[in-house]
């Protein structure tokens, strides 16, 4: 015996939600399949959500969703050894406007959870998908263990680790080149001292991007009682270091330990990023009877400053719910790829295209950023006779690398970004 | 046959964390279901595989987690499961648990067999059960390692630090297992489907008549045990290492 | 103020006698053994003895609440072991009075208690405040036990005959020292391999004079043997425990927490037990009991 629904959606992350939430809201009969013990339970995030497609789509949302600080403070820091450099951006109240917000994941997805059960969705956690079932070419459901579940639509949101993908061929494994690992630590700091400490309002958040030539990028959130601070480290260089090791030298830094102080670490995760961009985007995320949505597609926007999924997600799945409703069973879903271009995703991704090839060169986090901490270092360090720029910049240049590399560099990053 | 299995949502241990004065983060805490807990709603299954038992689950609490914790006892293969409305019910004493469940028991029973895990890691650890059997006046096998129903007896085994003691005894009864009575089925997709489509029926205290007494909770602390964390690495000097112990043992430290 | 206690062995009478100072009161005892009614009308103001019963909770629940009903107790104590605990809820649950466990130390206060209590698998203490009466299992060592002798009374029970629950019992032999009453514990955990590696473990206690056992999984799960320390076993308070290839998992450590010196050996560095031994060796217990064992010979002739 199996059971029969509309649509089967594999994943119960933002993606898997999302198509859930638009397609119940359509009358379709769906069942989401959630590999975690709760939906979120196999996220790893930073910390910050970009807030349009909620606004668009669930409104009311900031009535109750679990938001912790909405971002008023955006900062670029480069940790030298002992000291750090960063360049602040305050951001004015935008109440209806754009905007991004701190949350816990889990947090928010088990609120889109209940959102999507109000509609009536079965949400079914700690079960494992194995395979999709095909009939005559069209997918027509999936099995998990003994058990089927018949479906005319099969959605898989399945995230960055595309086994499901991977197992019918529909997804190559990802060369260690497009893969990062995020480690993620949560620290208890306590509202007073991160207001404190951070220079914030009671609502008000922190992003900070960090560079640094030991081990190139990172990241630090502020949530009401919470600092996150993680960091993003690519398998292709740095690949003797290990995830735990990584977030103590951060936590260590003097500059962040004193962000840090007297706070305990309440949570520890580590996750696969692909990072590949537009040339990890499937080129084709949809078949008969299926359609790829979310991370497992490679729909995540790396703009060097920010990594974005979670916005992403939720407007592919609402996208891809869109071409389920005009497309008939058994036929494919090609229109969710053109809706996908329609919806200027793909070319916010094909502009950044260049992004992760610029990431994955080891100048720009390695000897760059030491390049720029020597320079500083010789400009604010107080000698008996100061240097001209020019005097400091050659001096910290020196042996390093060519002046000349050094500007084609920055030519290929500006031009990219 | 009717058989009733109380659940508990407790306090993830393994995943405390404490805030460097020592005090515990209960509050973010994950929550999870006692695992001797599992092992009741097992055997309450198997005697509904046996002996076509009824069998029916009780949870003292109406968080999201204890909803979705009756429902993964459905997904287990219980038949019917209540929630009992209550505020605070982690500041609950344990005789109040017991009489809530008592109260519910008569209230939605009879029932000839009352299963509950042995202990839970957090509060009222191995109390209870007893509690419910004397609140409710019938007799108890407590921390049993396994279980039979015989010709209408039941039978079990019970291993302690003295020996080995072995129980027969009609029911109506009140039954601890622990944690080696059995290894507790992972529900399948279909059986987590259906029980996403069962009812979680609803009780008040009001309802069942209880009156609450408090018994106040001042602070909680992490133990501190002062204890000296001396290591020595065995790989690094092997002799000394042994030599250390041998002067611990004999008492020359 | 009365006390009325469960009492089973001297040991744990004499640490009442402790709390019975603490709190300025009369101490009354049910005994289930002829054998301990010399020693225990010493330590108690009364002892109510009764034997020759087989340990059925439902029986002896009677018993104690018979007595209970004479002495109407303000504090009434149990050891906290599983049967204490299974007797005290049975109480408790009659009475419908407060019931704490795993208390490691108590004061009267105007209108009842303050009790320090373990919570969360004993990592944590909570303080917490009782009206009175009220049920109390006491964590086993946590009062030191106290030498005051009492001429007290004693009066035999009539035995209670009629259960519901009929009880077989088989004993073990205890061989050496009693686990409870040994000044060393040697204990094996998963480290070990097979059955037979046990006898240097035995060895060893047998050269300190001293008492060995396992923990639950190697008796429970592989019946290497019968008594185990742990939440459901033993628990003790040695002057030196030693444990060799034990992880240190809650239900284990909260059995020995009250032991003088914890010593590990254990060959995983990140093992949880080294965070709660004052003594660590971190290496292969296969190479490090035998040089043990060796040098201890030589050491102690």
């Amino acid at each position: 015996m199996s059971e029969k629904y509309d649509v089967v959606v594999v994943g119960g992350g933002p993606a898997g939600l999302s198509v859930a939430y638009f397609l119940a809201d359509k009358g379709y009969t769906v069942v989401v399949l959630e590999r975690g013990l709760e939906p979120g339970s196999k996220n790893v995030f930073g910390g910050r959500v970009y807030s349009y497609p909620l606004d668009k789509y669930f409104p009311g949302w900031r009535r109750d969703a679990p938001i912790e600080r909405w971002v008023r403070r955006e900062m670029l820091s480069i940790l030298c050894r002992e000291n750090m450099a960063s360049i602040g951006y305050q951001l004015s109240r935008k109440p209806d406007g754009h905007d991004s917000f701190t949350v816990f994941l889990s947090r928010l997805l088990k609120w889109m959870a209940s959102k999507v059960e109000e509609k009536n969705v079965l949400l079914a956690s700690n079960v494992r998908v194995d395979e999709m079932l095909f009939r005559d070419g069209v997918a027509c459901g999936v099995r998990a263990g003994e058990d089927k579940i018949e479906a005319e639509y099969v959605v898989i949101a399945e995230g960055a680790n595309t086994l499901l993908l991977e197992k019918h061929g529909l997804r190559g494994r990802p060369s260690p080149r497009d893969i990062a690992v995020g480690v993620k630590e949560v620290v208890r700091v306590g509202r007073e001292k991160i207001n404190e400490r951070f220079g914030l309002g009671d609502e008000e958040g922190l992003a900070q991007f960090l560079i640094s030539p030991v081990f190139g990028g990172g990241f630090i959130y502020t949530m009401k009682e919470y600092v996150s601070v993680g960091v993003v480290y690519r398998l292709s260089f740095n690949n003797h270091v290990e995830g735990k090791d990584v977030i103590e030298e951060l936590r260590m830094h003097p500059e962040i330990s004193k962000l840090l102080e007297g706070g305990v670490p309440v949570e520890y995760s580590a996750h696969i990023i692909r990072e590949g961009g537009y040339k990890d985007l499937m080129s084709k995320p949809y078949g008969k009877g299926y359609v790829v949505v979310g991370d497992a597609a490679g729909l995540i926007l790396n703009t060097g400053f920010t990594v974005r999924g979670v916005d992403l997600a939720i407007e592919s799945g609402r996208l891809a719910a869109e071409a389920i409703t005009k497309t008939s069973p058994g036929e494919e879903l090609s229109i969710y790829m053109d809706l996908l271009r329609r919806s200027g995703i793909i070319d916010a991704l094909k502009k950044f295209k260049n992004v992760p090839k610029i990431l994955s060169n080891q100048r720009i986090y390695v000897e760059y950023p030491d390049l720029i901490c020597k320079l500083l270092d010789n400009i604010y360090s107080v000698d008996e006779f100061p240097e001209t720029l020019n005097e400091s910049l050659k001096k910290a240049v020196k042996g390093k690398t060519s002046i000349i590399r050094l500007l084609l560099d920055l030519l290929m990053t500006v031009r990219s970004l | 046959m009717r058989v009733l299995t109380p659940i508990k949502l407790t306090v993830d241990i393994s995943q405390l964390k404490y805030e460097s004065s020592g005090e515990p983060l209960i509050d973010i805490a994950p929550r999870k279901m006692g695992d001797s807990d599992k092992c009741a709603i097992e055997e309450a299954v198997r005697l509904k595989e046996k002996h076509n038992a009824h069998t029916v689950v009780v949870t003292v609490g109406s968080t999201p987690d204890h909803e979705r914790m009756v429902r993964d006892a459905y997904a287990m293969g219980i038949d019917e499961g209540y929630i009992i409305e209550v505020d605070g019910h982690e500041n609950l004493q344990a005789v109040n648990v017991g009489e809530i469940i008592a109260s519910m028991a008569e209230k939605t029973g009879p029932y000839d067999l009352i299963i509950l895990g042995a202990g839970s890691l957090d509060t009222h650890s191995y109390t209870l059960g007893p509690i419910v059997a004397s609140r409710i006046g019938i007799p108890i096998i407590a921390s049993v390692d396994s279980l039979n129903y015989v010709e209408g007896y039941i039978e079990a085994k019970s291993v302690m630090e003295d020996g080995t003691y072995i129980y027969r005894s009609k029911p109506p009864l009140v039954v601890t297992v622990t944690t080696e009575a059995n290894e507790p089925r992972i529900p399948t997709l279909k059986t987590i489907l259906k029980s996403k489509k069962m009812e979680v029926k609803r009780l008040s205290i009001e309802q069942l008549g209880v009156r609450l007494e408090k018994v106040g909770l001042v602070e909680v602390k992490k133990y501190i045990i002062q204890r000296k964390n001396i290591v020595w690495d065995a790989s690094e000097d092997f002799e000394k290492a042994v030599d250390n112990l041998v002067n611990l043992l004999v008492g020359e430290v | 103020m009365r006390i009325l206690v469960y009492g089973e062995t001297v040991e744990w009478l004499k640490q009442v006698r402790e709390i019975a100072e603490i709190l300025n009161s009369e101490v009354y005892g049910v005994i289930p053994s002829r054998e301990l009614v010399n020693q225990a009308s010493k330590i108690l103001d009364k002892a109510y003895v009764f034997d020759g019963l087989t340990y059925e909770p439902n029986t002896y629940h009677k018993i104690i609440r018979r007595v209970s009903d004479k002495v109407k107790p303000d504090v009434t104590l149990f050891p906290s072991t599983i049967k204490g605990r299974t007797l005290a809820g049975l109480y408790a649950g009659e009475k419908g009075q407060p019931i704490i466990t795993d208390v490691l130390n108590l004061r009267y206060i105007a209108g009842g208690l303050e009790i320090e209590r373990l919570v969360y698998g004993g990592s944590c203490i909570a303080t917490i405040r009782s009206t009175l009466p009220a049920t109390i299992c006491i964590s086993i060592g946590a009062f030191k036990p106290s030498e005051k002798q009492v001429n007290g009374e004693i009066e035999y029970l009539e035995e209670i005959r009629e259960s519901a629950v009929q009880t077989e019992f088989r004993s073990r032999e205890y061989v050496g020292v009693p686990l409870e009453r040994a000044e060393i514990v040697v204990a094996a955990g998963r480290g070990f391999k097979k059955k037979e590696d046990l006898e240097i473990v035995k060895e060893l206690s047998r050269i300190l004079n001293g008492a060995w056992s396992v923990t639950r999984p190697l008796a429970a799960d592989y019946g290497w043997s019968d008594t185990w320390i742990g939440i459901s076993g033993a628990t003790i308070n040695p002057k030196i425990y030693l444990a060799v290839g034990v992880s240190g998992q809650p239900l284990h450590m909260i059995a020995v927490r009250n032991s003088k010196t914890i010593i590990a050996i254990n060959k995983d560095p990140s093992a949880p037990i080294f965070n709660e031994a004052d003594y660590g060796v971190i290496g292969d217990l296969y190479q490090v009991l035998p040089k043990l064992l060796e040098k201890l010979k030589k050491k102690l002739g």
